[in-house]
């Protein structure tokens, strides 16, 4: 961090102006004045507009005009860039009631953990005031999503901001997504930096990455060695999160980030969930229908990590043609498509469910095959994914180390978790074609290749 | 006809004073977290919730008081709250409204559900309030491991282990799965291991119906879960199957 980017504060600079020897005191009379103001909240019943700060405490009344957004410690120790992104990588750290930072005092060592996070909440985690609002990016059913402007790092933030109004309290997505994302720590699974609560929202601090892939794919066509690059980033991906017994369940191109450096990273998590004891059936109706597998359509209940298998071989489609693979929007639609592309099922292949709609019989769609023939690895790969029977998907582990991943070379496997595959010198992304869009139904592309799909 | 009546009433009366011991009234036994683990347990009962529900609850409600001064939080609504929470944590959302009546004639038995006033109100602000405020005391890390799916996974492969004759004469499955969901009540189930834990509950449930898994020989350290799990031995079982018996003579004077 740059600590003089904070002087900039308008605040801190008329403070500061004038003597440089106040800046001790300021300080001094910042601690005090916390000190007074914070107060635990007892629970019994908590007053109606008992207004709760970040930290679990009363939040103090900020009219006052020297209140910096930013606060340093008392003693302050000169904090490097380093250590804040350290400090960043780390997911937020929250500010704990007195009694019990007052109870880890009496028994910590030098520099407990819980006098670090003390001193996180001063830096400025963990608060309102720390993160600027630039533009809006999106809104969900129980959450907007800002971009944004952490004044600690200058780095931009995106902000999903939760309202809380709702009667039944935090939506539990919301709360799944954070209590999973707080375990989840990998390059290619957003980072989750910080956590801001307030009396009307809680706001999640993410990572900002410039594009979803959603965006990226209507700009350019990822040439085919980026699409392997992607796909390759979102397996490492969801491997970390199959090995947790985490379902992504809505798998889907908005899903998934990329930043400028071609680093593919899963997000939203809100209806992932960790699996538990295998006695109790999931939810239905989860995943976007595009990219839902054909027994989820047709009610089943009984899914594993399978379910976001389907999902990656619509998105390694998607990818490579440009164009979704089955895009219904009904059920019957959507199935309808799948048996068209694949060929119909066959009978036996899901003994307890039956399909509430006749369809002729298909044979699979040659043209389908045709879009990946350029590569008869890929060609493999992608049939591993769209299989039938949930349990001959391909996992997520083994499709990693399937030989249309070769070209990757082997040091893509021996990567610790948290390190980006472009950490491998020899891997790049390479340029993309830029798509031109003369109407609404022909789109045509600098460069040759594809043609025959999109006309 | 007489005697039949009178037997009915006889019955009718022994329940009622067998009711009358059971039931605790929260709102004058001693402050003890055994008493807000019970509540969590009779209220996840009472509402229907799934037995891993309840046990979140349970170790939610531990972790938070390893971390907050006890006497500053009322219990109770802390309990509420996790058992609130853990539903929303385990795809079985509870209707907040339904949390708080259940809770509320828990504690005042035999009261009629709360009408849409005040009283209901800042109720659920409470509540809604002390979700947040767990959820940032712990962290945001409420997931835990439960040792169930792994309880779970043992018992089968000891259900082929076993002489077919006395799994079926033994209830062992039913009796693990209790021995593990009261030692619940206990907080130091938040430091023993999942894996621990469930061969401990295993193991008690064998050594009380004296059932013999072939093969083995604890005296000579020959024991079944060294299949399973190898940082576990005899002593470290013993202590842990010690641990859960405690739980059934740990509950406090009410009064």
């Amino acid at each position: 961090m740059d600590i003089r980017s904070l002087t900039k504060s308008s605040t801190f600079n008329s403070f500061t102006t004038g003597s440089t020897h106040k800046i001790g005191a300021w300080f001094a009379a910042l601690s005090i004045r916390s000190k007074k103001a914070s107060k635990s909240i007892t629970l019994g019943v908590v007053p109606e507009n008992g207004h709760i700060g970040s930290d679990g405490e009363s939040e103090e009344v900020s009219d006052d005009v020297t209140a910096s957004p930013v606060k340093m410690r008392p003693k302050n120790r000169r904090l490097s860039e380093q250590d804040i992104t350290k400090r960043l990588s780390l997911p937020a750290d929250l500010h704990l009631p007195e009694a019990f930072l007052a109870k880890q005092n009496l028994s910590s060592g030098p520099l407990s953990r819980s006098s670090r996070r003390q001193s996180l909440s001063e830096i400025g985690f963990g608060r309102t005031e720390t993160y600027t609002k630039l533009n809006k990016l999106g809104q969900g059913t129980y959450a907007t999503v800002f971009k944004g402007k952490s004044r600690l790092t200058d780095n931009l933030v995106a902000l999903k901001e939760i309202r809380l109004e709702h009667e039944e309290g935090a939506p539990c997505t919301a709360i799944r997504e954070v209590s999973l994302l707080r375990e989840l720590r990998h390059a290619n699974i957003v980072t989750l930096h910080d956590i801001v609560h307030t009396e009307k929202s809680l706001t999640l601090v993410f990572e900002y990455l410039e594009k979803d892939l959603k965006q990226y794919m209507d700009l350019c066509v990822p040439n085919l060695k980026n699409v392997k690059l992607f796909l390759f980033q979102l397996l490492r991906g969801l491997d970390y999160c199959h090995k947790r017994q985490i379902l992504h369940r809505d798998l889907k191109p908005q899903n998934l980030l990329i930043s400028d450096k071609g680093e593919l990273k899963l997000a939203d998590f809100g209806l992932a969930r960790a699996k538990s004891v295998p006695t109790k059936t999931y939810s239905n109706e989860v995943v976007t229908l595009w990219y839902r597998p054909p027994d989820v359509l047709l009610g089943s209940t009984d899914y594993s990590t399978e379910i976001d298998m389907w999902g990656v071989g619509c998105i390694f489609f998607e990818m490579v043609t440009g164009r979704p693979l089955f895009p219904g929007s009904t059920v019957r639609e959507e199935l309808q498509l799948i048996f068209k592309g694949l060929g119909s099922p066959p009978p036996d292949v899901w003994p307890n469910i039956t399909i509430p709609y006749t369809f002729p019989h298909y044979s699979p769609d040659p043209l389908i095959s045709r879009a990946l023939c350029l590569d008869p690895d890929a060609m493999d790969l992608f049939k591993k994914f769209l299989c039938y029977e949930a349990k001959e998907r391909i996992s997520a582990a083994d499709a990693m180390l399937h030989p249309y991943f070769k070209s990757l070379g082997p040091e893509v496997h021996k990567l610790p978790d948290v390190a980006s595959i472009f950490s491998i010198p020899s891997i790049k992304l390479g340029k993309d074609l830029r798509r031109k869009v003369y109407s609404k139904n022909r789109v045509i592309y600098y460069g040759d290749r594809r043609q025959s799909m999109l006309l | 006809m007489k005697d039949v009546i009178d037997v009915l009433q006889l019955q009718a009366q022994r329940d009622k004073i067998k009711r009358d011991e059971v039931a605790t009234n929260y709102r004058e036994v001693v402050d003890s977290t055994f008493f807000g683990v019970q509540f969590i347990f009779e209220c996840g009962t009472k509402l229907n919730s799934h037995p891993l529900t309840i046990a979140t609850a349970a170790t939610l409600f531990h972790k938070f008081f390893k971390e907050a001064e006890k006497a500053s939080y009322d219990q109770y609504l802390i309990a509420s709250t996790c058992l609130y929470l853990a539903s929303k944590m385990k795809d079985e959302s509870l209707k907040v409204r339904d949390v708080i009546n259940v809770s509320h004639n828990t504690l005042f038995r035999g009261s009629l559900p709360l009408d849409l006033g005040d009283e209901y109100w800042s109720m659920r602000d409470a509540i809604v309030q002390a979700e947040l405020l767990i959820m940032r005391m712990l962290k945001f890390e409420v997931q835990t491991v439960h040792p169930h799916k792994f309880m779970l996974h043992y018992l089968k492969s000891l259900q082929g282990w076993l002489k077919p004759e006395d799994w079926k004469r033994v209830p062992l499955v039913q009796a693990s799965y209790a021995f593990l969901q009261d030692f619940h009540y206990d907080p130091s189930i938040l430091d023993v291991k999942p894996e621990h834990i469930a061969i401990a509950a295993i193991h008690l449930a064998l050594q009380c119906y004296g059932v013999q898994v072939p093969f083995t020989a604890e005296e000579e350290g020959n024991v079944w879960y060294s299949v399973f799990v190898e940082d576990l031995n005899k002593d470290k079982v013993w202590e842990l199957m010690e641990k859960i018996m405690n739980v059934y003579d740990s509950e406090p004077q009410k009064h």
